[in-house]
């Protein structure tokens, strides 16, 4: 197998492409999945047609541990597909630049995911899709060089869609609808290719999927989908956008020879335009990615540094830069520092934020029964993942559940790559007293203390942090930390002020955060009450400095005619829009979902 | 290539091979571990080989199994016997024993465990036991299996399964299989959310029911077929579940309110059994003769109206007591409640009772607290004496993690049940002998060809319930009942006496 000049350019610029650019996005995607050798994990790959495809995806995701490792796999997959493309329809010369447009179509399909790859079910979706496609042009070349000449050439349908769907699912109708097209070009078995095409690419589908016997488990909804990643994009239109223009230019390349010699090069400069300009460039998602990856490593400088950067954030970024400042103990002195989150996830599939960040979320503020609920319910009802067995394993450590942490850690290690991370988590195993003294379960014991009011299962991640820290006692300064925090976020102004002054009462001595202070110091101040005021300058003799640049604050807030006003919000924003002062006058809904 | 293939050919031959030596070997007062624990159970004489492995480190393995005067020896660490070769051990072995003797070659020398026992019981298993597969989770719904395996073997088949028809945003739950009388002629489940209803199945003849009607306050929940009448019993149940968000115990599901209800399958007519809304009644269960309802039932006068204000501390006040009803399958009338087993005044919850098939004992899951026994480390098994109404925890069979969920063979020498024990959440299947003395003996875990698949498997086990005979339906057939339109029933009043 011999690379041409354009299909080894396109493996550079696939590499780079991914490696440089999208490297959160790949390691996100490896963490997301899990791959054993063992058990039924690859048995059940066969329940639905076309799960080779998503079995061989699962495997070589694993490569992605490692992005650069995982960006060259990509690049050789997509240059694979370029060369049998260059081979199958024989495109040589300046049609050879044709043969890389499948491919940049299958690399937007990687380039432009989103948060869609929160719900994803299907394993292996960054190799699946371009692995199908390599198997129908492969599947294509075999006939037009063996078959389609021949009398009953035709006869290769049949064996081409028996014994090809179950394997590589709808790939295999798309290389028998490329037979029958190449049927139409040489003028031969015209009606034979297309009729055994057509009934027998209906009739297969529609057999496998209702005959008692075979495929129990196969949604016969979609029969015709088997092999694409139908439970992702649902309702999304745009996420097949790039299987479809791929499969059109291979359509449309068994006419090759008519192709003008002009056309190749404007088309795959059009086509890699289109390619750059379809991919997602969404910052925050990218910023989202890297900050999940931050968290995962306990990266804490890190995720405030990604957070920094991105000035007009999700509310992800905010979830994610809170756990950033609890676990460096700079939770509510700087958590008012950085923009609100209003920015909604740039997404058309319906991902609320609880799937993208409640995992770790509820496990670093300390929410150890949610973060294994989560994690249950998002492996259950999407797939079990590497990313949520390592989670389920450290609740059930800090639980001291330690059979259910070895079970978790064994799948974990069934996975290639996760040596680093088994080894730090099951020195736990060998050694249980070790696990009060790690840094990061450390953190969370204090918060563990804290159990709040017990509720129904709550749609959304804040609403539930709200729920559990809406608790007047004060617990421990860990505790106060995230329940002063919560409720600051949620204006629970009664509720703050009495949870302060219990902490007050039973450590006068504690510090006052900036956050604390300025929420004290505004709330006291407006709530007419002479008692509480009195109580809070008292409580405030330490942080005088707050209380200095209230009253440039209060006094603008007073004289301010209108607060909806965006020049007002505009000019209070940057006097202060590092203070719980700007949050509490103009953040008026968080995006909870 | 024909060297290749003889050297691939060679090779798998000798690994199949025993290790020679091992007679020679010494003897270690090293413990034995192997999984599933197999030794010093009663198996039945047609139950599926008892694979399982050796954890002791060894370099090679063998194990010696004696039975009746013969012995086979076996390639360990992972011991699995062909089923053909394993019944006729069995067969030959019944009423005695199966001898077992671990070698473990370490460096070069041979070392020998003390050796283990299993008896062969010669009451068969009833050949079928069907369960529901499904990760431990709350609210979501992943892939959720009705599955019915064959004891004898290692087969496996899907009764019905929620893949066939749920779509991204149109998950489906299935739940509560139950069957009449150990056939699997007539049997029902439920399908909830997506396309829901009661699946009821009557030999070839298979609908859905729209089960809420008049003023019941749900549709059919806990199930029990009558064993002879074309009648089920339901419970009608309020479930709620709250969270804890940091405590050992991640939740608690329990009811608002329950009854019980008579559902007629030939004419879709549901009346009351019970409808106390000072009691919560539930977890029905008909005696072998049919004229005789036990269920549970908790008396809760101030609960109810004000379950939404804290109901944490009220929880832990909900305690349930096993009682009996009286019924006559000719007139249908109902007699009067009456106690069976007071756990509430042993400051302990009693739920699920399970009479025995010869009418003579009955199984009930006891906790501290509560009905959803699963979720609670203090759930245990506990048997009752219907003779003298004497009741015992079934120490043999419980631990200190869950156990739920338990149902007799039908000839009442075994139980199925499923625990906890192994890891605290993924729920497995447990088999125990029952002897003719009222005795349980040590449960064993239910066989797999891989020993290792416990392990492995993601899903909890749930509600294990046996039958003779395989189900004759196909998945795909039940999921054209599951998406037909429904049967609705309507409400009767009770037959009086």
């Amino acid at each position: 197998m011999k690379f041409n000049k354009q299909t080894a350019g396109l493996a550079l610029f696939s590499f780079l492409f991914l490696w440089l650019l999208k490297g959160d996005l790949l390691y996100h995607m490896e963490q997301y999945s899990y791959f054993s050798f063992h058990g039924d994990f690859p048995v059940k790959f066969f329940e639905q047609p076309g799960g080779l495809l998503s079995l061989l995806g699962a495997f070589l995701t694993q490569f992605c541990h490692f992005p650069v490792l995982g960006a060259l796999v990509i690049a050789l997959s997509l240059s694979l597909l370029a060369y049998l493309v260059r081979k199958a329809f024989r495109l040589e010369g300046k049609k050879a630049w044709l043969a890389l447009v499948p491919s940049l179509f299958l690399l937007l399909f990687i380039t432009r995911l989103d948060y869609t790859i929160y719900h994803q079910k299907t394993y292996g979706l960054l190799f699946s899709q371009t692995l199908g496609f390599c198997a129908a042009v492969a599947l294509f070349m075999l006939y037009r060089r063996s078959f389609s000449e021949r009398k009953l050439g035709w006869l290769f349908v049949l064996p081409l869609i028996i014994a090809g769907y179950p394997l590589i699912g709808s790939y295999a109708l798309v290389a028998a609808a490329l037979v029958t097209l190449e049927a139409l070009r040489v003028r031969k078995n015209i009606l034979p290719a297309l009729a055994s095409t057509l009934v027998l690419g209906a009739a297969l589908p529609l057999l496998c999927a209702n005959l008692p016997g075979i495929y129990g488990r196969m949604n016969r909804h979609y029969a015709f989908f088997a092999g694409f990643p139908y439970f992702e994009f649902v309702g999304s239109f745009m996420g097949f956008v790039p299987l479809i223009l791929a499969f059109v230019a291979l359509a449309a390349f068994v006419f090759a020879d008519s192709f003008g010699r002009k056309l190749p090069i404007p088309v795959f400069a059009a086509c890699a335009i289109a390619m750059l300009g379809l991919t997602n460039w969404d910052p925050n998602f990218g910023a989202v990615l890297k900050m999940e990856r931050a968290v995962s490593d306990q990266d804490w400088d890190k995720v405030l540094k990604v957070a920094a950067k991105h000035q007009e954030p999700t509310r992800v970024q905010v979830l994610y830069r809170n756990i950033a400042l609890y676990n460096k103990g700079e939770l509510t002195e700087n958590m008012f520092t950085y923009p609100d989150g209003a920015n909604p996830l740039k997404t058309t599939a319906d991902v609320p934020i609880s799937m993208v960040c409640s995992v770790p979320v509820e496990f670093y503020s300390g929410m150890i029964n949610s973060c294994e609920r989560s994690s249950m319910e998002f492996s259950s009802a999407f797939s079990k993942s590497v990313y949520f067995f390592k989670y389920q394993a450290k609740v059930a450590l800090l639980k001291g559940d330690f059979e259910l942490a070895r079970k978790y850690m064994d799948a974990v290690g069934e996975s290639w790559f996760q040596g680093p991370w088994l080894r730090r988590y099951e020195t736990f195993l060998e050694n249980t007293s070790l696990i009060d003294s790690d840094p990061e379960f450390a953190q969370l014991r204090p918060i563990m203390e804290f159990e709040g009011p017990n509720t129904e299962l709550a749609s959304s991640l804040e609403i539930c942090m709200n729920n559990h820290f809406e608790s007047l006692e004060y617990v421990n300064e860990n505790a106060f930390e995230w329940q002063a925090a919560t409720m600051l976020t949620w204006k629970n102004e009664s509720y703050f002020i009495q949870l302060f002054f219990d902490r007050f009462e039973k450590h006068p001595e504690a510090p006052i955060s900036r956050g604390v202070a300025e929420a004290l110091a505004l709330l006291g101040g407006t709530s007419g009450d002479y008692e509480i005021m009195e109580q809070v300058a008292k409580a405030m003799a330490s942080r005088q400095d707050v209380l200095r640049r209230l009253t440039p604050f209060a006094n603008s807030i007073n004289t301010a005619s209108n607060l909806d006003n965006p020049s007002t919000i505009k000019r209070f924003k940057e006097r202060y829009g590092d203070t719980y002062w700007f949050y509490y006058y103009f953040v008026n809904d968080i995006r909870t979902n | 290539m024909k060297r290749i293939l003889s050297i691939l050919a060679l090779a798998l031959v000798l690994a199949g091979c025993i290790p020679s030596g091992y007679q020679d070997a010494s003897q270690t007062s090293e413990a034995l571990e192997i999984y599933p624990d197999y030794t010093g159970v009663v198996m039945p004489v047609n139950i599926a080989p008892m694979n399982f492995e050796v954890l002791n480190a060894a370099d090679a393995c063998v194990v010696e199994i004696s039975y009746a005067g013969q012995t086979v020896a076996v390639k360990g660490p992972v011991v699995s016997v062909p089923v053909k070769k394993w019944h006729a051990m069995l067969e030959a072995a019944k009423g005695g024993e199966l001898v077992y003797k671990v070698y473990v070659k370490r460096d070069g020398k041979w070392l020998r465990f003390a050796e283990f026992s299993n008896t062969v019981a010669p009451d068969p298993i009833d050949e079928y036991v069907t369960y529901r597969l499904i990760e431990p989770g709350y609210s979501y719904y992943g892939q959720i299996l009705l599955r019915q395996r064959h004891l004898t073997d290692f087969k496996e088949v899907d009764l019905y399964n929620n893949s066939l028809i749920s779509q991204p945003v149109q998950q489906q739950c299935i739940n509560c299989h139950s069957f009449q009388n150990y056939s699997t002629e007539n049997f029902q489940f439920h399908a909830r959310n997506y396309s829901g209803g009661t699946i009821v199945v009557t030999g070839d003849k298979a609908k859905k029911l729209e089960f809420k009607t008049g003023d019941l306050i749900s549709n059919g929940v806990y199930p029990s077929w009558h064993p002879t009448e074309p009648l089920i019993a339901y419970s009608l149940n309020l479930t709620q579940q709250i969270f804890f968000t940091t405590e050992h115990r991640r939740l608690e599901v329990f009811d608002l309110a329950s009854d019980l209800c008579l559902y007629d399958v030939n004419t879709d007519a549901v009346s009351y059994i019970v409808h106390d809304s000072l009691n919560f009644e539930t977890f029905p269960y008909w005696a072998p003769d049919g004229k005789t309802l036990y269920y549970s039932s908790a008396y809760l006068p101030s609960f109810g109206a004000d379950s939404k204000t804290d109901v944490t501390p009220i929880t832990r006040d909900i305690r349930y007591g096993i009682y009996a009803i009286d019924f006559d399958p000719a007139t249908r009338a109902w007699g009067e409640p009456c106690v069976i087993y007071d756990a509430p005044a042993d400051s302990l919850s009693a739920v699920t009772p399970r009479p025995s098939p010869d009418g003579r004992y009955l199984l009930s899951g006891v906790g501290s607290f509560g009905s959803f026994h699963i979720w609670h480390d203090t759930g245990d098994i506990y048997l009752t004496d219907l003779q003298t109404l004497e009741t015992r925890p079934l120490e043999e069979l419980n631990t200190e993690r869950a156990e739920s969920f338990k149902s007799w063979a039908s000839n009442s020498r075994w139980i199925a049940f499923t625990s906890r024990r192994e890891d605290g959440t993924y729920t497995r299947l447990y088999l125990a002998y029952f002897d003719e003395q009222g005795n349980a003996h040590k449960p064993f875990l239910l066989p797999q060809e891989d020993p290792e698949q416990n392990h492995r498997l993601f899903k909890s086990y749930n509600v294990p319930e046996f039958t003779k005979d395989q189900v004759r339906w196909d998945p795909k057939a039940l999921e054209k009942v599951v998406l037909s339109d429904p049967v609705r029933t309507h409400q009767v009043e009770p037959a009086s006496n």
